[in-house]
């Protein structure tokens, strides 16, 4: 058989969408995996991720980020880790050899989708999706909430630009109920 | 028509005239007019019939607080009743009609009801129309409401699109009157981040419809340079046509936005209204106040308004109510009507002040210690009637009469939260009390009725929270110089609440008849009710009622009120959530192959899933349904059941906590085996089953139905977070990153064989086996060998990302087979076929016994809800049994919800055997084939019944059967 070729959420190609003060971009580029404490091993486990990644474990609604890997934190003594997918595919591997015993490792890189947002409406768009205060959440946010009934991490980036995550067969609803609030703006 | 009763001056745009209609006549106003002042300027006082005695009305206030000039609004789809004529914003052919009358608002057959008014008092129906009781629901009331209601609805379609959001803010300040406008620009100019929002679509309020000055200049002028001072501030949003609706838990507020009611249609792509969640630190509450009426005979004709309301009109629309006015008044406020009347050359037909004393207005008839006892003018005013301090009776003809009572300050949203106001002698009004979390009162909603106390109280009231004081500018301080005065006495009827047609008679009713407590008082007269709340008559209410009981207003009672503060439109409640988009869609890994083979999706739950896949020529759902059953069973076929719930379970206490879980032992569960658990509720009863996989020591992967999904996950975390925290275990859902596809069929190993990278035989790869594999030449993957259909069949998973190119190389390899896919309808049929227990039978009321599965509750060990099924009512072994059916008459179909009887007996519960769960048409066994609930139903096989509906009074022969009825040794799925 021929090899099985990576597709994003929404059918062939990544969804997009772009208008005068905003832009809504599919970013199928991530490769994804949960971490999450073993009872009792968190100093062992935030030494392991020291070591592999040079970051400390962020605390809730915290994100840090260096080199490939960036981590948020999506529950008690969990979080998520993030590289890029044409070089980290194995990233459930990666993580199980380095952190051992500390930590259950799962792999969640095709359970989530990342739209990338940005433009001038933004503040005003997230209003009309999320009761998160854009205007006053700093850079390297990742906040739990839901847009439109459904789940999603929220990630305030350097620069203005936001992240919104969410499982990945909401997708097509996510991208509708993003563009209408854009277009509502 | 020309506008006959346009004035100079004012803050409308005369360089544009805007054509409208009212009840099919055309008129023209100017921007900046509402309907009610544009159809005054044309000279129309009647614009409205009233809701009980249909007597017609014309409007009363120049405000949100409007309870009688409601018109229908715009036409089709954006018909809206009850609309508000003094809120409504002119826009050029703006279409609007009268309500509540028929045929015409001239004519209107049902002012009947006004001669018949002896025999409709307070509470009248219910003592008329008791008998007989049954005539109630079926005549009465229908022709009640017919008779009644106010205004009607186009029943198409809403035309337009509502959204919701959320704001946050320092403080937020409701209301930009002079207060509110002190109030944001001290909080604005000390850097707090300030939303200030009025319903209003020009800021100012009463600024707006006075006339006198602030600093140098007028206080229109010095509300348009505050607004603009305000709007240069990055910190501050401005929110006009914004009603703050509700105060809610924690301070957090409702605002309703009229993003697009001033325009004959929204533009595109744009919501008509947002409905905004406002979580302030602080809420600056200057809702100004409402003037209140004064009730005396017959004071409810069209030309019949506030004096405050009169002099907005005048000063800020341009527009006088009539060619001769008379103003009654028991307070200073009310003469200010006069002098601005005057000044804008506005016959001042006579002033009734029923206070005697005080100043006189030069110019003018001014009666004080009068009263107006009566008026004349079937359609609108002519004249009134009015008696001296001297007892004479004199008749003054006029067209217009404003009235004021005094003001009671707006505590509307003081009271959300259970606020009780608290009564206030010098002012005669009830001012705020018992304020919500982190809310301040300022201006005249507080009681602080002048300018100067307006302008204070808002600087003030920011400074409270943080921000430098500012300098105010000078300002009006006049005192408030009032008698009460609530009605006259007559024999006439006199309205307290215009909008629900009662009066001081219905007050009196009440009070006779004992339901003197304020509540009962609003419940059995209606006062205060539908769509103005009693704005204007509450107080009013309360004062007669207090004069009858011989006891003063607080002794009394307030009525409080309650969110919202005008009406909403259930469009705004609800948002985008209607019709396609009430929900969000979760779409499978193979949704957009399946729509290429044109399939045909259901909802479950969130998710679609192709329910069946037509091919050309299948014109019936059950040619493809049979088609994918037989072809299944035949050769091999695949369906897609990502939707599954996925958990993974991991931690060196994961077997244990599993054992804990499940029913049935899972401890000693060896790693690449699958096992099906059963999972109880803590009552015993039946919560979900599924597969749970040992993929390694400490790694599981547990399988949930779909439904359950989320349910299962949660009852999981409570159990690891708050019963045994001590365990070692981690849990995460994997839904959605796992693509899994159900592969069914005597072929399927050889179609299998071809995409799997490992030996999958028999030997190597037996019934419930499971592995990590590879895919296509190292794709990583999944393997269960599991079977939902009872055929030989396999569950293979990889990534989401390849579930797309899994299904189209499935399909590929399977050509040789004619694979084929099928849906959740086949999926049915052949659980069904096989006995499998799916959603219909695990239904929240069944147990394990009665599934068939009572021996997988361990005894050896402990686990959720094994002790509670042990419960006698639960562990009879001569009760329910699932079991299966087919019919005595190979051709005769039955449905699930059928009741089991025996033959002969009556079709009463008493009589019940049991319930049919499941039915499906079995191409395989060329019947129906149903598994349903029967009484000690293992010993019953072989035995007829009736399938008997009550719903349908379909009523079949069947025959008991076991529940497995294709392939009941299994010979198929270990093969």
């Amino acid at each position: 058989m021929d090899k099985l070729t990576l597709s994003p959420a929404l059918g062939a190609a990544a969804h997009n969408y772009q208008d005068d003060g905003i832009s809504i971009a599919e970013n199928p580029s991530l490769a994804l995996a949960s971490i999450a404490a073993r009872l009792g091993q968190k100093k062992q486990l935030l030494g392991a991720v020291k070591k592999l990644t040079g970051l400390n474990l962020p605390d809730p609604q915290r994100l840090v980020a260096a080199g490939d890997y960036t981590i948020f934190w999506t529950g008690p003594e969990q979080w998520f880790v993030t590289a890029p997918i044409n070089t980290h595919e194995d990233i459930e591997m990666r993580l199980r050899s380095v952190l051992g015993a500390s930590a259950s490792v799962t792999e969640q890189t095709g359970g989530w989708t990342r739209f990338d947002v940005e433009g001038d409406k933004l503040a005003a768009m997230f209003e009309r999706l999320c009761m998160i205060d854009l205007a006053t959440t700093p850079p390297h946010h990742a906040i739990r909430t839901v847009i439109e009934h459904i789940g999603a991490f929220v990630i305030t980036w350097e620069g203005g630009t936001v992240s919104v995550l969410s499982p990945r067969s909401y997708a097509g609803s996510l991208f509708h109920a993003m563009t209408v609030a854009a277009k509502s703006v | 028509m020309t506008q006959t009763h346009r004035l100079r001056g004012g803050q409308i745009d005369r360089s544009q005239r805007l054509p409208f209609s009212f009840d099919g006549s055309s008129y023209v106003g100017h921007p900046g007019d509402t309907l009610a002042s544009a159809l005054l300027a044309n000279g129309v006082r009647l614009m409205g019939r009233s809701f009980k005695y249909h007597r017609p009305r014309g409007v009363l206030t120049a405000g949100s607080e409007e309870p009688i000039a409601l018109v229908e609004l715009r036409t089709g789809g954006r018909q809206e009743p009850n609309t508000r004529a003094t809120t409504a914003e002119l826009f050029e052919g703006l279409v609007a009609n009268s309500q509540s009358r028929w045929p015409s608002l001239k004519f209107d057959l049902m002012a009947i009801n006004d001669y018949m008014s002896p025999f409709l008092s307070a509470g009248f129906y219910y003592k008329t129309f008791m008998w007989p009781a049954v005539f109630w629901e079926k005549l009465y009331e229908p022709i009640i409401r017919r008779a009644a209601g106010l205004g009607s609805l186009s029943m198409e379609e809403d035309a337009d699109a509502y959204d919701k959001g959320f704001l946050h803010c320092d403080v937020l300040v409701v209301g930009a009157g002079p207060s509110g406008l002190a109030a944001a620009l001290t909080a604005g100019r000390a850097g707090k981040r300030v939303i200030l929002a009025d319903e209003d679509y020009l800021m100012g309020g009463r600024l707006n419809a006075e006339t006198f000055d602030i600093g140098s200049g007028s206080g229109s002028d010095w509300a348009a340079s505050v607004v603009a001072e305000l709007a240069s501030m990055d910190n501050v949003r401005l929110m006009t046509r914004t009603t703050i609706i509700g105060s809610f838990d924690h301070g957090v507020m409702a605002a309703l936005e009229r993003v697009s009611d001033h325009l004959a249609a929204p533009l595109k792509d744009k919501p008509r209204q947002t409905l905004w969640r406002i979580y302030p630190d602080h809420t600056i509450l200057s809702a100004g106040a409402i003037e209140r009426p004064i009730a005396f005979p017959n004071n409810d004709r069209p030309g019949i308004m506030m004096a405050g309301a009169m002099r907005a009109y005048a000063n800020r629309w341009a527009v006088t109510a009539g060619k001769s006015v008379a103003i009654f008044t028991n307070n200073d406020d009310g003469l200010r009507t006069v002098r601005d009347l005057q000044a804008k050359g506005v016959e001042i037909a006579a002033v009734i002040d029923t206070r005697d004393g005080g100043e006189v207005i030069g110019g003018t008839r001014h009666i004080q210690g009068g009263q107006v006892i009566d008026t004349k003018g079937r359609l609108g005013l002519h004249s009134i009637a009015v008696r001296t301090k001297d007892g004479d009776v004199k008749t003054i003809p006029c067209d217009a009469l404003g009235v004021s009572g005094g003001w009671n300050p707006n505590v509307h949203l003081t009271c959300h939260q259970r606020g009780r106001p608290a009564w206030n002698e010098t002012l005669a009004t009830f001012v705020p009390d018992g304020l919500p979390t982190g809310m301040t009162v300022c201006g005249a909603a507080r009681g602080d009725f002048s300018t100067h106390g307006a302008l204070k109280g808002g600087m003030l009231a920011a400074k409270a929270i943080g921000a430098k004081a500012i300098e105010l500018p000078h300002a009006e301080d006049a005192p408030v110089n009032i008698t009460p005065f609530w009605y006259v006495q007559g024999k006439p009827r006199a309205w307290v609440d215009f909008q629900n047609d009662v009066t001081v008679k219905d007050i009196k009713l009440a009070h006779q008849e004992n339901f003197r407590p304020v509540e009962h008082l609003k419940r059995y007269t209606t006062l205060g009710m539908a769509t103005d709340q009693g704005k204007t008559s509450n107080m009013g209410g309360l004062a007669v009622m207090a004069e009858m009981t011989g006891k003063t207003i607080p002794e009394t009672g307030t009525t409080i009120f309650r969110p919202p503060y005008t009406p909403v439109a259930i469009g705004a409640l609800a948002g985008r959530s209607r019709g396609k988009e009430f929900r969000p869609y979760r779409l499978t890994p193979s949704h957009q192959w399946a729509e290429e083979q044109g399939a045909v999706f259901v909802e479950v739950g969130t998710w679609l899933r192709a329910q069946w896949y037509p091919i050309a020529g299948e014109t019936h759902w059950r040619e493809s349904v049979d088609r994918e059953v037989l072809a299944t069973r035949g050769s091999v076929g695949v369906c897609d059941v990502t939707t599954l719930g996925k958990i993974d379970v991991q931690g060196t206490d994961a077997a244990a906590f599993l054992n804990r879980i499940y029913a049935n032992g899972f401890a000693k569960l060896p790693v690449g085996k699958v096992r099906y658990g059963l999972m109880l509720r803590e009552d015993g009863i039946v919560m979900d089953d599924g597969t749970t996989a040992r993929m390694s020591e400490h790694h599981y992967v547990m399988t949930t139905t779909t439904a359950n999904a989320v349910s299962v996950f949660r009852h999981m975390e409570f159990a690891r977070q708050c019963l045994w925290p001590d365990m070692d275990v981690q849990l995460i859902s994997t839904t959605d990153a796992w693509a899994q596809y159900a592969v069914a069929g005597p072929n399927t190993r050889r179609l299998l064989e071809k995409i799997v990278d490992q030996d999958i035989s028999n030997e190597a790869f037996p019934f419930m086996a499971c592995s990590e594999i590879t895919v296509c030449g190292g794709t990583r993957a999944r393997l269960f060998r599991i079977s939902f259909s009872g055929e030989l069949a396999y569950e293979i998973a990889v990534p989401t990302r390849y579930g797309d190119a899994m299904i189209r190389a499935i399909m590929k390899a399977g050509e040789e087979f004619d694979v084929t896919p099928y849906g959740t309808e086949a999926l049915g049929v052949m659980r069904i076929e096989k006995g499998h227990a799916a959603g219909n039978e695990l239904n929240g009321t069944t147990t394990a016994l009665e599934l068939g599965l009572g021996k997988m509750v361990s005894k050896a060990k402990d686990s959720i809800g094994s002790k509670l099924s042990e419960r006698d009512g639960l562990s009879h072994e001569d009760g329910f049994k699932l079991m299966g059916f087919k019919p005595v008459d190979p051709g005769e179909a039955f449905n699930a919800g059928s009741h089991f009887l025996k033959p002969g007996a009556p079709e009463t519960i008493a009589h019940d055997e049991g319930y049919m769960t499941s039915v499906a048409y079995s191409p395989n066994l060329g019947h129906t084939v149903g598994l349903g609930f029967l009484k000690d139903g293992g010993n019953r096989i072989g035995e007829q019944l009736r399938a008997f509906s009550p719903v349908t009074d379909k009523d079949i022969m069947v025959e008991v059967v076991s529940p497995h009825m294709i392939d009941p040794e299994g010979e198929r799925l270990r093969g």
